[in-house]
């Protein structure tokens, strides 16, 4: 693959994560990609091929890094209120904190990978919801989802629920 | 200008460039296996970056770039007059070029073109 890879990818993939998160997918140009990244835009393409690859690649590394250990965190809770509480703190959170929201809201419609990436996310806060819930975690998870939403349109206090 | 389709019976993404850009590029068209396409992006701001060397085509700036074009070590066609509808394919190593810098007429649809047409897994 030409010249060896002189930057970090999984660095370079939290930096774009963040911009994902913040601008969303078609807010975010390439131009942006490169200054947030301080990667090469030959070696973005080389490394990633496309601006869609690189925002599926942050996407699933919001999945394995944010969601999965917020879940599982959520689910070890015993309370069902404390459960939701913790949810409603936590999920779709950290440094890239709405890009599953924001993936769902935008990308999703459009591209299938997206839409099962989404899937992926929604049904591990069901499941984390399941112990405590039982049979209402479904329902939670949309409240979970929207309670998030409310947060993120609110952003001069995002800790006031 | 350039036209990009795609040919899923013989799997190949196809360039077609148009009208006088032919003479600018020395090139009327080019064909890619699906299987060396890695992506597509609409990406303006490549036209502010340096092209490189001209190794054939024609090179104004800020009028037209087209042809072939070597940069730190990377192999670039360029067809662009319009860097707004500028689209980026990126290719595989086994490919001529690295990578495909071409105008085209809807940016947006032209990417969701090529990008659905990849074979999954990138």
């Amino acid at each position: 693959m030409g010249r060896p890879r002189a930057f970090d990818a999984d660095q370079a993939v939290a930096a774009a994560a963040v911009l994902f998160a913040t601008h969303g997918f078609e807010g975010t140009s390439v131009d942006d990609l490169v200054s947030a990244t301080g990667v090469h835009r030959g070696s973005l393409y080389k490394v990633f091929g496309s601006k869609r690859s690189l925002h599926l690649t942050a996407l699933r590394a919001h999945l394995a890094q944010e969601i999965r250990p917020t879940t599982e965190a959520i689910a070890s809770v015993t309370g069902p209120e404390q459960a939701l509480a913790a949810a409603i703190a936590s999920f779709d959170d950290g440094p890239a904190a709405g890009l599953l929201l924001l993936a769902a809201t935008e990308r999703a419609p459009h591209d299938p990978e997206v839409a099962a990436l989404v899937a992926e996310g929604v049904t591990a806060l069901e499941d984390a919801l399941r112990p405590t819930h039982g049979d209402a975690a479904p329902q939670l998870a949309s409240t979970v989802l929207g309670a998030r939403l409310r947060l993120r349109a609110r952003p001069a206090d995002p800790k006031e629920y | 200008m350039a036209l990009i389709s795609i040919d899923n019976e013989r799997n190949l993404l196809i360039v077609e460039i148009q009208g006088l850009d032919k003479l600018w590029a020395l090139k009327s068209r080019l064909e890619v296996p699906l299987g060396n396409v890695r992506g597509a992006t609409h990406d303006p701001g490549i036209a502010r970056e340096s092209k490189g060397i001209r190794v054939a085509g024609t090179h104004m700036p800020g009028v037209v770039t087209a042809g072939r074009f070597r940069r730190q070590g990377e192999w670039l066609f360029w067809d662009v007059k319009n860097p707004e509808k500028a689209v980026v394919v990126e290719l595989a190593d086994a490919e001529t070029y690295d990578r495909l810098v071409v105008e085209v007429d809807d940016p947006r649809a032209t990417v969701a073109l090529v990008e659905r047409s990849l074979p999954r897994g990138d």
